[in-house]
């Protein structure tokens, strides 16, 4: 650092400074504190401090960007959203791999929304989403069914898990093989 | 005879040069645009499907998004989300957010910021990752900051020059500090997974078709010493700037190193603003140039030393 000897005065009162050292001290244990990783962080905001700086709005979190381990998953949504006389609308949610960089760009809130499903979701935000696609999908459809005429969303989670080869060796593009899984995340239904 | 002061009292006078005597309040202006600039873009995106995020009518009502905030994460978008209310708080955003790039009261725009970024992130804490949380802690500590010192229209146009010194700066070395703690704690975290040690970490980040391949790029993530060396030049590089950016002889190569690294995740990675914003935070650490007006005050403050 530089050296701290060619000072100028101090002008500001003792105890001014002295609330501002107290500042930065608090600040930066708060930050450090929150932000190292451990087994019993998944919920940090557990703790007395993690709710105190959830109600300042001043949280944050271990920052884990691509750890402990990188996720070997994709994943993508789909809706059926089926009518009492059994007429149905499919609904997918996009493929990120086949979209552009400029509209993923612009749709990146998008991309982070479904990827969150790709760890357990409360099922209130499940069933949230299976009323928002009740309420649009059937008008973005070519069946002609409005929303009222749906009686049954089910939601879907869909997956393709890298596999490893073996031997230990990083396969190509090409030569990667994934297992594909679907699993139900809810379904929601709806009276007359 | 002289005394020497005590190890505390030159704790305390380091401490005081760090804090009151180091910063440069240009620097914190030129944060302020950038990140206002930033901040524009974070905005406009969210007005695109702002009705969807955050109002009742959107993917995520509101006892969903209580319940997944906690007890303790508050909005005011619980309580009032209609489309219109949404649409009109954004747009009063985007307004505040002009004038803070503008440098219009801008400690004021930046408190109010502070408080939309709160309540809209914790309506929907579904559509947020890590960048969210950088803006919004950047939000709060560049409250404390003379953010309108230099380039500022109201200044301009009130014609107030500014009084500011890097005593009224301190505030900036939190936002070093922050940037500090993410990258040691990025690296600590993946030190703690078997592909960051093994070396393959990269090569899993490479086959995530949503967020990687931006653009063009040849498969070189299939060659077992590149990915190596690429994985354990990431964690190097995060460890190697938090520790490097704060000393005379080697910032310039720390900021340096880092804005390759982001640069490189920002080109191959679609992470929206996550490198602009990590980018920004190193721009705290850089000294710029003497200017003829801090020449001026130093000559005013040696003066004044030298009379007292």
């Amino acid at each position: 650092m530089n050296d701290p000897s060619s000072t100028s005065r101090n002008s500001q009162p003792p105890r001014h400074r002295w609330h501002i050292r107290l500042f930065v001290i608090a600040v930066t244990i708060v930050a450090v504190v929150q932000s190292i990783p451990s087994a019993t962080n998944a919920d940090q905001s557990e703790g007395p401090l993690g709710k105190a700086m959830d109600l300042a709005g001043l949280w944050q979190r271990p920052w884990s960007m691509f750890a402990p381990e990188p996720r070997r998953t994709t994943s993508w949504l789909s809706a059926d959203l089926i009518a009492s006389d059994n007429r149905r609308v499919e609904w997918w949610s996009p493929q990120w791999a086949y979209v552009q960089p400029a509209e993923k760009f612009i749709r990146f809130r998008h991309l982070n929304y479904y990827s969150r499903f790709q760890t357990p979701v409360n099922p209130l935000v499940v069933e949230s989403l299976a009323d928002h696609l009740r309420r649009t999908e059937p008008l973005n459809s070519d069946v002609p069914i409005t929303p009222a005429d749906i009686r049954t969303v089910t939601v879907f989670l869909n997956s393709k898990k890298l596999l490893m080869p073996d031997d230990g060796t990083l396969p190509n593009r090409d030569e990667t093989y994934w297992m594909v899984s679907n699993q139900t995340l809810g379904s929601q239904s709806y009276k007359q | 005879m002289i005394r020497s002061p005590s190890i505390l009292q030159r704790l305390k006078r380091h401490c005081d040069w760090f804090l009151f005597e180091s910063c440069d309040p240009r620097v914190a202006s030129l944060l302020r645009m950038v990140y206002g600039s930033l901040l524009f873009i974070y905005v406009l995106v969210w007005m695109f499907d702002g009705r969807l995020w955050f109002s009742d009518e959107g993917i995520l009502n509101p006892s969903a998004a209580e319940s997944i905030a906690g007890g303790y994460r508050k909005s005011v978008f619980f309580f009032f989300d209609a489309p219109l209310f949404v649409q009109i708080c954004l747009s009063l955003m985007m307004l505040q957010c002009i004038l803070l790039i503008l440098g219009c009261w801008s400690r004021f725009q930046m408190a109010c910021i502070f408080f939309w970024l709160v309540s809209f992130q914790h309506r929907n804490l579904m559509i947020l990752d890590s960048e969210d949380i950088v803006f919004r802690v950047f939000a709060f500590l560049m409250i404390f900051i003379p953010l309108d010192h230099r380039w500022s229209l109201a200044r301009r146009i009130t014609g107030r020059q500014s009084d500011a010194t890097s005593q009224q700066t301190w505030a900036l070395r939190l936002i070093q500090i922050q940037v500090a703690v993410i990258y040691l704690s990025s690296a600590w975290c993946k030190l703690q997974g078997e592909t960051w040690h093994d070396g393959t970490a990269m090569f899993f980040v490479s086959r995530l078709d949503d967020y990687f391949g931006r653009f063009w790029m040849p498969d070189l993530f299939e060659i077992a010493w590149l990915v190596r060396f690429l994985t354990w030049g990431v964690v190097l590089v995060e460890i190697m700037i938090p520790l490097a950016v704060w000393f005379r002889f080697s910032w310039v190569y720390a900021i340096a190193v880092g804005l390759l690294l982001h640069l490189g995740i920002e080109y191959s990675m679609n992470l929206f603003l996550f490198q602009w914003i990590m980018m920004a935070g190193l721009l705290s650490f850089i000294r710029l140039p003497a200017g003829a007006e801090v020449e001026q005050r130093h000559v005013i403050e040696t003066e004044s030393m030298t009379l007292d």
